[in-house]
């Protein structure tokens, strides 16, 4: 995204936060996709992998924009909780899906966030993963929103 | 592995990541808090008064279509965004011929894109990034844009 030199303020910090957030994602989706069945739910299961193969490139992309901008990226946590509970030795596909669907919503505000703080090409590739995680929300049974990442908006 | 509940005390980063931006957009003081939230008026930010402009005409033209077209659900779409940016509802009548409307939507998805990336203030290309991801839901969809 970034050659090395002094970024806005509040740029480093906002990349730091959604990298943050990216660490957590490819951790949730990892797990959610190791509870999927790939021959019960192919479809499920594709979409799982697709977003976790997005994410881990989101994470990388950020982790070298952070170290060319002379810093050292957040490392992640050795695990995280789920967004939400996965009941049981068997999840549903609604459960697995759902718990999906807020990954891919709580990165979309992360990213909104990311475009208020950032400029030129930080701004350009967050406008992009935002719109990449609206339409990965669809996959995981979510509705077309008035405002994917801002939801305030909506709730005027 | 056992994944119910919480697997190790740390709180998760994306739920902390959602909150601190949530938090973080509660002290932009030119958007008030999350939930009280004040349209984006072109008269307040004088940089932007232009990009705004060409956002309202290209949001007001594909309101128009989708309507035209009887999308009423993308039209709805349209009027919620320009309302966000305080401006009126297209007035004209709806095209009988007019363009298509997937035509239309990617031209004002490229729009939005556009103009959010060259937004003076972040909480302006904030919004509009996120119209832009509205948007770009429904070209995602055959049945929604056809």
């Amino acid at each position: 995204m970034s050659g090395p030199g002094d970024p806005a303020p509040g740029t480093l910090a906002a990349l730091q936060t959604t990298l943050a957030a990216e660490h957590a994602a490819v951790w949730v989706l990892g797990v959610l996709g190791g509870r999927t069945s790939a021959s019960r739910s192919g479809s499920l299961y594709a979409a799982i992998s697709a977003a976790y193969v997005a994410h881990r490139s989101r994470r990388d992309q950020l982790t070298s924009t952070i170290r060319d901008l002379g810093s050292d990226p957040v490392a992640s946590a050795a695990a995280y909780d789920l967004p939400r509970p996965i009941e049981g030795p068997g999840p549903s596909d609604r459960q697995l899906a759902a718990a999906a669907l807020e990954v891919e919503q709580r990165c979309a505000a992360t990213y909104a966030f990311l475009v208020a703080q950032t400029s030129g090409r930080e701004r350009g590739w967050a406008i992009r993963a935002l719109n990449e995680a609206a339409v990965r929300e669809l996959a995981f049974r979510g509705t077309p929103e008035m405002f994917p990442g801002a939801d305030e908006y909506a709730d005027r | 592995m056992a994944v119910t509940g919480p697997i190790l005390p740390r709180r998760a980063t994306l739920v902390a990541g959602a909150g601190t931006v949530l938090a973080v957009a509660g002290c932009d003081d030119t958007r008030g808090t999350p939930r009280a939230v004040s349209p984006v008026s072109s008269a307040s930010s004088a940089p932007d008064a232009v990009l705004v402009e060409r956002v309202v005409t290209a949001l007001q033209r594909a309101e128009r279509v989708a309507a035209g077209h009887g999308s009423l659900e993308l039209a709805a779409l349209h009027r919620a965004h320009l309302e966000a940016l305080d401006a009126d509802v297209a007035g004209g009548r709806a095209p009988r011929h007019g363009p298509p409307v997937r035509r239309t939507e990617q031209h004002l998805h490229a729009a939005l894109v556009a103009a959010a990336e060259g937004a003076a203030s972040g909480t302006l290309a904030r919004l509009l990034a996120s119209m832009s991801a509205a948007v770009g839901q429904r070209l995602a969809m055959p049945e929604t844009v056809a």
